[in-house]
């Protein structure tokens, strides 16, 4: 490719500014702001665009309107005139390529750049080759910026494309990514993921154990349920039975207040024939007459009794001895002498019996003589049996025998009188004499005696007083019976009073013929009487039972409550149901009830308390689902990267194999012919760092000592020999100062070396932009005649 | 004789022109999370009870005999005391029948909130199947619901329809296929519910409405009346229609319901944010109307970028914030690529590309890895590279 002709209607400062390079080297000199690089801006821009923003309006004319112009250029034999207006955004440029070989214009696919269809590179190869500047110019003295500019060069084929920079770039966005930095994305969201699926868990658990409880809080409430309605059964038939229990006790009152009804009816014609105004004052009579017969009555019975007794009384009077009463009648004859007899029998006996005391106390004394006698001598024994041991043995004894010798004094001395004899005795005569008279007395007393068959005083004494007996028994007995027989009369005369009585009375009611219908009358009256008073208590008595039963209720209320109840009771109750038992089952459920339902109120408390529902279990889920999609996302994004990296170092790798030795040849032969074979060769090592090599000298020198013209130099012959290789047409090359850190001799080398190359056709057109009026000089030192333009 | 056959001719003429009006719904969830969009949860949760609103209010305006809730009322068990106030309080000041049947989400556990006191006019199915009669319109409506979170036999079970009157069965579950699955909600044969003999069969679970016909025996799935996340996505709405003795007639009205939409949106050529932002809104508005500011989007920004382009998705979002209700970005656009060129590139960077070629050409499977390896790669070559979020 060549440039024929560019022509700048306005752009930048540059107004209708117009230049036809030749396909040789261009010298193109102008002093500072006078227009060169914006003319270097042109050709990009034809070619590429303007960008946007800032950079577009860059360029902005300073006389206003649009930027426009035209290039005329040559490319593969073909002549093109490239037209373009640019417009205040991308979109708005108009551009037109005219084909001038063919005359036809050139249709640009989707919106392409004229100088990526024609040339078949990109922007950013178009200005890395052909447009060179100076290494050295960005950054004054900062050799490692420069190094690595040239290591770019070599290495990447770019000086602003660095492998290491991409590679950081990279890893960077990798590390962003998956890295141990707390930034890092993957990490994170893994961390969050495991916490959600550990609390997903958790909530699965407790929502588990929920549903558990809710089942039982269900069988709970079912169990209630049941429960509820028992209790609802059971009230009802306690209601029932309760009921039940009401009209039994109305029907009892109904019951009872009818029978009191009858009864009162019926004590009402009593009342009435006892008590009423035709009773004639029958209850009077009747009451006097009940007397009266109670009167009788018990004069009967004791008319009875007394008979009854009289009767015993004679019967017991059958045992009666009447031999002994027959007996009475001697007595009675004769008494003087028999009472005569007892009176001299009784003094004898009393007399006899004196008599006899006083001969039974002599001798007594008698026998009690005989006995001191018979001690004294004893004691006078053992006296003399002291005195005697005293002698023979020891003197103490004499001293026992002197106390049983003042002993056996003291004794006669008070029982001297024992002492006195005394002869037969006057009582003994007197006995005699007495029992001679008792004697005499019987001899008298016999004929008395035969006509009771005793012999003696003492028998007749003992029979006269069994007669006495019998006598006395015989006057009790009659005694008695007169008495008793005196008062059968006076009862059966009060008797006969009563009858009397009774019949005059009941006259005034009944005329009675006799005693016994009389009798019969005022029975049959008596006995209505009774049956009066007995419906009287009975009357009373119902009425207070009835009054009892009612409880000061109103009975007609009562009786429709019964029929109402009648009604109302509409199942019956089974026998076995009774109250008691039905109460105690109610009692029980009702128990039960309430026990069930606190354990219910306590399991829903449970329940309400449970910190998870299901909705949670969603939103975990939801969570999980939407952190998993972020992480497969970025975990793709980052195999990408990686997949990036892996190719990025395979493509290093084989620029390192096949271009960096071809870059190093080009840019070998382009640094020799520049510096007049000064220096033979110039590459990259292993290592990345640029080495250049002295014609002679095998041993390569680091550019780091190198001088800021040599860098230059090296930087210009590796660009140039980088331009070879991009396209595969010769591109023109825009050497923008590039010479400005050469000395002279260095810059008429490369430019002899420059236009040398050209003139072999190693190198395309050549344009060389210069503030440096000794480059004009170079070039006119050089013969170069052709090619050398002013700017103004 | 002739009186008489009048008078049933009438009678029977009556019986059959009788019919039972009613709107169908289900699974409102009401009190979700919405744990997918948690920046506008609460709003969300806010606009559910408009939704019922919305439904009760078309209820009085069809002059519905009742309201059928299939189940899934509420979202979960446990409700918040003031959403079920609110809720209590709304449906009381209506004065037609609503019946509810539990479901999966909100089961009429021991300590669901469906064991406390409702307005009089809502009738809860607890359990097993029962039946409510509505002797003015002569109609049954038959019930059950779930006492678990799960429910593995079928509560079709004790469903005896009552022949002189139009029966209405409502239920939560799933439709399964034959007698015997493994579905853990409520399945349902089709054969059996075929064979159940019910006029009108208004069923609950599934959140899109399904409608099946076999005769005059109608079936249907309601589906949600309001979307819930991306994966509700379209018009939601309610059931409406009337039963008679043999027949049922029903039709889906979508209620005026935000929408959750996924949608991919190209932006090839688009630089700043303004410009991805209004290209959003354009391609929207064309697509939604009007109305297209009250959906929420899940949208994946495709087409191809200008080289060094990449779309700020927090800042699109931030910038869509004013013009549209809720909006999720994944950026999956291209890098405008000349591969010819890049190939042709005589530098490390050519290298590289020509690699990942080689790399993609032998294992095509993975191409999608390292066209990304190809776009990393190329922004390492430019400076930093970051790895963009879905926003």
């Amino acid at each position: 490719m060549r440039i024929i002709k560019i022509n700048i209607k306005c752009f930048g400062k540059l107004k209708d500014f117009s230049i036809e390079p030749t396909d040789g080297v261009n010298i193109i000199y102008g002093e500072n702001e006078s227009g060169k690089s914006t003319v270097m801006a042109f050709i990009k821009a034809m070619f590429y665009g303007l960008g946007t923003g800032e950079k577009r309006r860059q360029y902005e004319p300073w006389e206003g309107g649009q930027p426009q112009g035209s290039i005329e250029f040559e490319s593969e034999g073909y002549t093109y005139l490239l037209s373009r207006t640019f417009g205040p955004t991308k979109a708005a440029d108009r551009i037109s390529l005219f084909d001038k070989t063919l005359g036809e214009n050139v249709d640009l696919p989707g919106g392409m750049e004229p100088g990526a269809h024609i040339l078949g590179i990109n922007i950013k190869t178009f200005v890395n080759t052909v447009f060179i500047g100076q290494a050295g110019a960005a950054v004054e003295g900062e050799n490692h910026e420069i190094i690595q500019k040239l290591t770019n060069l070599t290495s990447a084929g770019d000086e602003r494309i660095s492998k290491g920079e991409v590679e950081k770039h990279l890893k960077n966005g990798a590390a962003s990514l998956e890295s141990k930095k707390s930034t890092a994305i993957l990490p994170e969201l893994r961390k969050q993921k495991h916490e959600l699926m550990e609390s997903r868990l958790e909530i699965q658990k407790s929502l588990k154990e929920t549903d558990e409880l809710r089942d039982v809080v269900a069988a709970a409430q079912k169990k209630q349920r049941s429960l509820q309605k028992e209790k609802q059964f059971l009230t009802d038939t306690a209601n029932r039975l309760a009921m039940q229990v009401e009209l039994k006790e109305i029907d009892a009152i109904v019951e009872k207040h009818d029978a009191l009804e009858a009864m009162e009816e019926k004590y009402g014609e009593l009342d009435a024939f006892f008590n009423g105004d035709s009773s004639d004052g029958m209850s009077d009579f009747l009451e006097s007459a009940v007397k009266l017969l109670d009167e009788e009555k018990s004069r009967e019975v004791e008319l009875k009794e007394k008979k009854k007794q009289l009767n015993a009384l004679k019967k017991s009077s059958e045992t009666i001895d009447s031999t002994k009463l027959a007996m009475v009648k001697v007595i009675n004859k004769y008494s003087k002498e028999i009472v005569s007899a007892f009176e001299r029998y009784d003094s004898l006996i009393a007399e006899k019996s004196e008599v006899e005391i006083a001969l039974e106390n002599s001798e007594k004394e008698e026998r009690e003589s005989n006995d001191f006698l018979l001690r004294t001598a004893l004691c006078a024994a053992v006296v003399v049996g002291t005195l005697l041991l005293g002698f023979l043995f020891h003197w103490v004894f004499y001293v026992l025998g002197a106390l049983a010798l003042i002993s056996l004094l003291a004794y006669f001395f008070v029982y001297k009188k024992g002492f006195e004899v005394e002869g037969v005795s006057d009582e003994r005569i007197s006995l005699n004499n007495i029992n001679e008279d008792l004697r005499s007395l019987n001899a008298e007393m016999r004929p008395i005696f035969d006509n009771f068959s005793v012999r003696s005083m003492e028998e007749f004494d003992r029979e006269y007083k069994a007669i006495g007996s019998v006598q006395k028994q015989y006057l009790d007995y009659k005694k008695q019976r007169d008495e008793l027989k005196k008062e059968i009369d006076e009862v059966s005369d009060q008797l006969d009073d009563i009858r009397g009585t009774l019949r005059e009375n009941l006259a005034m009611y009944h005329e009675t013929q006799s005693n016994e219908e009389a009798y019969e009358i005022i029975s049959r009256l008596r006995a209505m009487k009774q049956q009066y008073d007995k419906l009287t208590a009975e009357v009373t008595a119902a009425r207070e039972t009835y009054q009892f039963m009612l409880k000061e209720r109103d009975y007609d209320a009562l009786a429709a409550r019964g029929q109402q109840l009648r009604g109302d009771i509409n199942l019956e109750v089974p026998e076995s149901f009774t109250a008691e038992k039905v109460n105690s089952k109610l009692e029980d459920t009702e128990k039960k009830l309430k026990e069930i339902s606190e354990l219910i109120i306590r399991q829903q408390t449970e329940l309400s308390l449970k910190p998870y529902s299901p909705q949670d279990m969603e939103k975990a889920a939801d969570e999980i689902k939407a952190l998993t999609k972020r992480i497969e996302h970025y975990e793709f994004e980052l195999e990408a990267i990686n997949e990036a990296q892996a190719a990025l170092d395979e493509a290093f790798h084989e620029m390192q194999l096949d271009f960096g030795p071809m870059i190093n040849y080009r840019a070998s032969r382009v640094l020799s012919g520049m510096t007049g074979q000064k220096y033979s060769s110039v590459f990259v090592s292993d290592k990345l760092v640029p080495t250049v090599a002295e014609s002679g000298s095998s041993q390569p020198r680091s550019c780091d000592v190198l001088s800021a013209g040599t860098f230059d130099q090296i930087y210009l012959s590796l660009r140039l020999a980088l331009s070879g290789v991009v396209a595969d047409e010769k591109l023109p090359i825009m050497l923008d100062d590039s010479f400005a850190q050469f000395d002279d001799e260095r810059m008429e080398q490369a430019l002899a070396f420059i236009r040398q190359d050209n003139a072999n056709g190693e190198l395309g057109q050549t344009v060389i932009f210069t503030c440096h009026k000794r480059m004009l000089r170079a070039a006119k030192k050089l013969e170069m005649t052709e090619g050398v333009f002013r700017m103004e | 004789m002739l009186l008489y056959f009048v008078v049933y001719f009438f009678i029977g003429v009556k019986y059959l022109m009788t019919t039972f009006n009613f709107v169908h719904t289900a699974d409102l969830h009401l009190g979700s999370l919405f744990s997918s969009t948690p920046e506008v949860a609460k709003e969300r949760q806010r606009e559910q009870l408009d939704t019922l609103k919305q439904i009760l209010d078309m209820c009085t305006q069809r002059n519905a005999d009742a309201l059928l809730i299939a189940g899934d009322m509420f979202d979960s068990i446990r409700v918040e005391e003031d959403l079920l106030r609110d809720v209590k309080t709304l449906l009381s000041h209506y004065t037609f029948r609503i019946f509810i049947t539990p479901g999966n989400h909100d089961p009429a556990t021991p300590d669901s909130c469906y064991h406390g006191e409702w307005p009089e006019n809502v009738h809860i199915f607890l359990g097993g199947m029962e039946k409510v009669e509505i002797p003015e319109k002569n109609t049954c409506i038959w019930g059950a619901g779930f006492t678990k979170s799960a429910c593995d036999e079928t509560l079709l079970k004790n469903f005896m329809p009552v022949s002189s009157r139009i029966n209405v069965l409502m239920m939560h579950g799933e439709l399964v296929d034959g007698e015997n699955s493994d579905s853990r909600y409520n399945p349902i044969s089709r054969e059996a519910l075929r064979r159940c003999g019910a006029d009108y069969v208004a069923l609950g679970h599934t959140h899109q409405y399904e409608h099946y016909e076999v005769g005059d025996f109608l079936y249907c799935y309601c589906g949600a009346p309001a979307g819930r996340g991306f994966d509700e996505t379209g018009a939601k709405g309610v059931v409406c229609g009337y039963a008679s003795k043999g027949f049922a007639y029903v039709e889906f009205y979508p209620l005026d319901n935000r929408e959750y939409c996924t949608e991919k949106v190209d932006v090839s050529g688009c630089e700043g944010t303004e410009q991805f932002a209004g290209r959003i809104v354009t391609v929207l508005r064309d697509r939604h109307g009007e109305k297209f500011a009250n959906n929420l989007y899940d949208l994946t920004l495709i087409g191809t970028l200008s080289g060094g382009v990449v779309p700020s998705l927090p800042d699109i979002v931030r910038r869509l914030k004013g013009s549209v209700f809720y909006t999720r970005l994944t950026d999956k656009t291209s890098t405008t690529l000349d591969m010819e060129l890049l190939m042709n590139d005589s530098t490390l960077k050519g290298a590289f590309v020509r690699r990942i070629f080689d790399k993609m050409q032998a294992d095509s499977r993975n191409r999608d890895k390292y066209m990304r390896a190809l776009l990393y790669g190329l922004r390492a070559f430019e400076g930093d590279v970051t790895v963009n979020e879905d926003y």
